[in-house]
């Protein structure tokens, strides 16, 4: 029986308008492109953090991060360990930021323009813009998926409730822009972080901590508490995963759309500072979620789709009274996602894939309306693609793919565009090629029954993306040194 | 003394960092908010202010 009560939705209820006034309150304030996709570069320290932090969260984040605790127990921690420490670094280094916040672009294609030209520029914005949608297509179902789960919702319901739900994220930003994402956020942020704490804590004090450490040591061993000796995870799994997280740090657009809207580079350097513990949290706090579902729930009960574990967990643990934080608490963390994605990629696909078909500068009035109609374009495409259309096959991969699609390259042509003045347009096109190739070459050879076993057993999806990210700076590095002198820019 | 010692350390750590940081960014980032506003209330005033200025510099040309 689940606890979901009248008054839990009406603590729902209340937030949801709550959000939904404050993100339409700061339109007025929007008279810019500039305003619009990085609020006028007016956002401070503790603005940025909440901002990120909430951005970075959602519903299924909480879903995966909670599926690895219950998979993997306390080593499935261990990609927010790495990410954490790549934000840190980053932070205190400044490297790549630094130059790329004081370039003053508005997207790190723009910056590829500079240095690469508008080819280099154009492509860069289609990978970027069709990994990120294609990625985020699936959040809305999997949203949809954990009320059913947790609240009891009648899973008939389920379209039409996520579809209301991306209408009203929907209407905030396409009139706010970044400014009213930011807002929200910081709301979001709040009300997200109360519903994370507060359940974390009751299931420290309720499951207690020796259950929870039980029942990992019995199902997985010393592979739940040391991801080197995991029998999924081991050296090529942590290599691969520090790769990933910092390309992550570096070039995930939404996360870079923060330190671009950053007052200046000192600024943005804090942020990635203040905000990289919160990635440990981000994985190890919804992993003990996952772990503590291990700890009490009958495996019957679970069923072979893990990631419904905790979801169905919480249904039975939190309390009436305090399941309303919860999914206010999950909304929150959705629609902060939501909004920050559709803002972002649609910026990309405004400043970047646009603009060649932009002959004359537009005035702002067209630019405002361009964005406005490209944020509500993505919506309808979220609607369809990640709604009524249901998805086939594994989840994980499909998400892991999408993104991997780009991050490698985009890495790889970041840090030659400001680290190596040797770098050109035919070594980022080569890198580009080969970064969105490998990924795709994987699921392709990995479905084929005579080389399924090479690629899933002998070479692994780790090795295999560690190799993409070598592939990607070798073609970057032998496309450069190819070009002949004369024709370089 | 709990099992695996270092994970109970990073859960305990994460639980602290995240209520003092939240409790933090809750009044600091309300703070941002207002600036920020303020910041971009002035910048459109003063775009208005240009533009006025432009409008009766045509005027009086004409």
């Amino acid at each position: 029986m689940n606890h979901f009560t009248f008054f839990d939705g009406s603590i729902v209820g209340i937030y949801l308008i709550a959000t939904m006034v404050a993100g339409i309150m700061v339109r007025k304030y929007v008279g810019k492109v500039e305003d619009f996709l990085v609020a006028g570069r007016e956002m401070n320290l503790y603005l940025g953090i909440a901002s990120l932090a909430a951005t970075e969260f959602g519903i299924v984040t909480c879903m995966y991060t909670a599926q690895n605790g219950y998979e993997k127990g306390f080593s499935g921690a261990l990609p927010g360990i790495l990410q954490a420490i790549a934000m840190l670094l980053v932070g205190l280094t400044g490297f790549c930021i630094k130059p790329l916040r004081n370039s003053g672009v508005m997207t790190i294609p723009e910056l590829f323009d500079k240095y690469y030209g508008k080819n280099i520029r154009w492509m860069s914005g289609v990978v970027i813009v069709l990994g990120g949608l294609l990625n985020m297509g699936v959040f809305l179902r999997t949203g949809g998926d954990f009320l059913v789960a947790v609240c009891g919702l009648n899973p008939q319901y389920l379209e039409i409730t996520m579809t209301l739900l991306l209408v009203s994220v929907a209407v905030y930003t396409i009139l706010g822009g970044m400014l009213s994402v930011l807002v929200t956020d910081y709301l979001q942020f709040i009300v997200m972080s109360v519903g994370l704490i507060v359940v974390t804590i009751l299931i420290i004090i309720k499951v207690g901590w020796s259950t929870m450490v039980t029942a990992v040591e019995t199902h997985y061993g010393a592979g739940g508490f040391n991801p080197f000796v995991h029998p999924d995870m081991g050296w090529s799994f942590v290599v691969f995963n520090t790769l990933l997280t910092l390309s992550i740090v570096l070039t995930w657009q939404t996360v870079i759309q923060r330190a671009l809207a950053a007052k200046d580079s000192n600024i943005a350097r804090k942020i990635y500072k203040g905000t990289s513990f919160f990635f440990v949290c981000r994985f190890l706090l919804p992993g003990v979620w996952g772990i503590a579902a291990l700890a009490t729930l009958a495996p019957e009960t679970v069923g072979s789709n893990t990631l419904l574990a905790m979801p169905k967990f919480l249904s039975t643990f939190v309390p009436a009274g305090l399941m309303g934080l919860v999914i206010a608490a999950m909304l929150a963390a959705d629609m902060s996602t939501d909004s920050s994605y559709t803002l972002t990629w649609g910026g990309v696909i405004y400043n970047d894939i646009l603009a060649p078909f932009r002959k004359t500068q537009w005035t702002e009035k067209r630019g405002l309306l361009w964005n406005r109609m490209i944020v509500a374009f993505i919506g309808i495409f979220l609607l369809f693609y990640g709604l009524w259309y249901p998805l086939k096959g594994d989840l994980w991969t499909y998400i892991a793919i999408t993104g991997t699609i780009y991050l490698s390259s985009m890495t790889v042509l970041l840090i030659a565009c400001c680290y190596w003045k040797g770098a050109n347009n035919w070594g980022a096109a080569g890198a580009i090629i080969f970064g969105a190739v490998m990924p795709v070459a994987y699921l392709i050879f990995e479905q084929i029954p005579a080389t399924q076993h090479l690629f899933k057993k002998t070479i692994g999806s780790s090795t295999w993306g560690i190799l993409t990210f070598v592939i990607a700076a070798l073609a970057m590095v032998v496309g450069s040194l190819l070009k002949p002198k004369q024709q370089e820019r | 003394m709990p099992k695996h010692l270092i994970w109970f350390i990073l859960t305990i750590a994460c639980v602290i960092w995240y209520i003092a940081i939240t409790w933090y960014v809750a009044f600091r980032g309300a703070k941002d908010i207002k600036e920020m506003l303020a910041q971009l209330r002035n910048k459109q005033q003063a775009q208005q202010n240009e533009d006025a200025a432009k409008a009766r510099n045509v005027t009086k040309n004409q």
